[in-house]
């Protein structure tokens, strides 16, 4: 299922997939297949995307 | 197999895994200096492992094909050691594919461009030596394939793994 969460929050922050991908230490195609829907993060990868962004788990990775 | 081709075969066998140690070593020094890692993410990691089984089951399926071919209907088309080789390659060439179509053969810092540098001389150097190994009649031998095979099936298996690089690198940015 798509995140769609994670990109608006991704461009409320105006970064590009690179720029969090660098910030999490992750590549650019994790973080496409997040937003994709195509992989689901480990909670220590969700954890750090929510530090990045700024925001709660609850507020990129809960319905 | 007269002596002599056998001491050639095994010495340039030495001589060439000797090379590609020597020439992987210097790479590691090279990228380590760099502060290049090698580095995967999990979803790397995750993908490079189900490559790693899906080699093995390839590998498998191929060595009980073969074995099978030859205790029932006994078809035996390779020497031994011939048949045990192209199975390597064949897992080797399985993991390879499979990890780059998914994005989960270059390390985090990896790049493409010095990989396919390498792939080209790999590819071009081993065919030209196979070429050359048909044309002498090595090759094929009381109608078996023998081990002087090693370098049309190395410039094949990394050719596959060079042609994959360029496919996936022209598929392209699935970016936003």
């Amino acid at each position: 299922m798509k995140n769609l969460k994670l990109k608006a929050a991704r461009a409320a922050k105006d970064l590009s997939q690179q720029d969090l991908a660098d910030a999490v230490g992750v590549s650019r195609q994790t973080i496409s297949a997040i937003e994709k829907g195509d992989y689901n993060p480990t909670i220590k990868l969700c954890i750090a995307i929510c530090r990045a962004l700024g925001v709660t788990l609850n507020d990129l990775f809960w319905e | 197999m007269s002596e002599n081709r056998s001491a050639g075969l095994v010495l340039g066998m030495v001589v060439g895994v000797a090379a590609g140690l020597l020439l992987y070593a210097v790479y590691r020094r090279f990228a380590r200096e760099r502060g290049r890692s090698e580095e995967f993410d999990e979803r790397q990691q995750l993908l490079r492992g189900y490559a790693f089984q899906h080699a093995f089951i390839a590998m498998l399926i191929y060595s009980l094909v073969y074995l099978f071919m030859e205790l029932a209907f006994d078809l035996s088309v390779m020497e031994g050691g011939t048949a045990l080789m192209i199975g390597t390659f064949l897992g080797l060439t399985v993991f390879a594919v499979e990890s780059i179509l998914r994005d989960a053969f270059f390390a985090l810092n990896g790049r493409p461009v010095g990989y396919i540098i390498l792939l080209v001389f790999v590819v071009a150097s081993n065919a030209v030596s196979g070429i050359m190994r048909i044309k002498a009649g090595d090759v094929v031998v009381n109608g078996k394939l023998t081990s002087a095979c090693i370098n049309l099936v190395t410039a094949a298996a990394f050719l596959v793994v060079l042609i994959a690089i360029l496919v996936h690198m022209r598929r392209g940015d699935d970016s936003e």
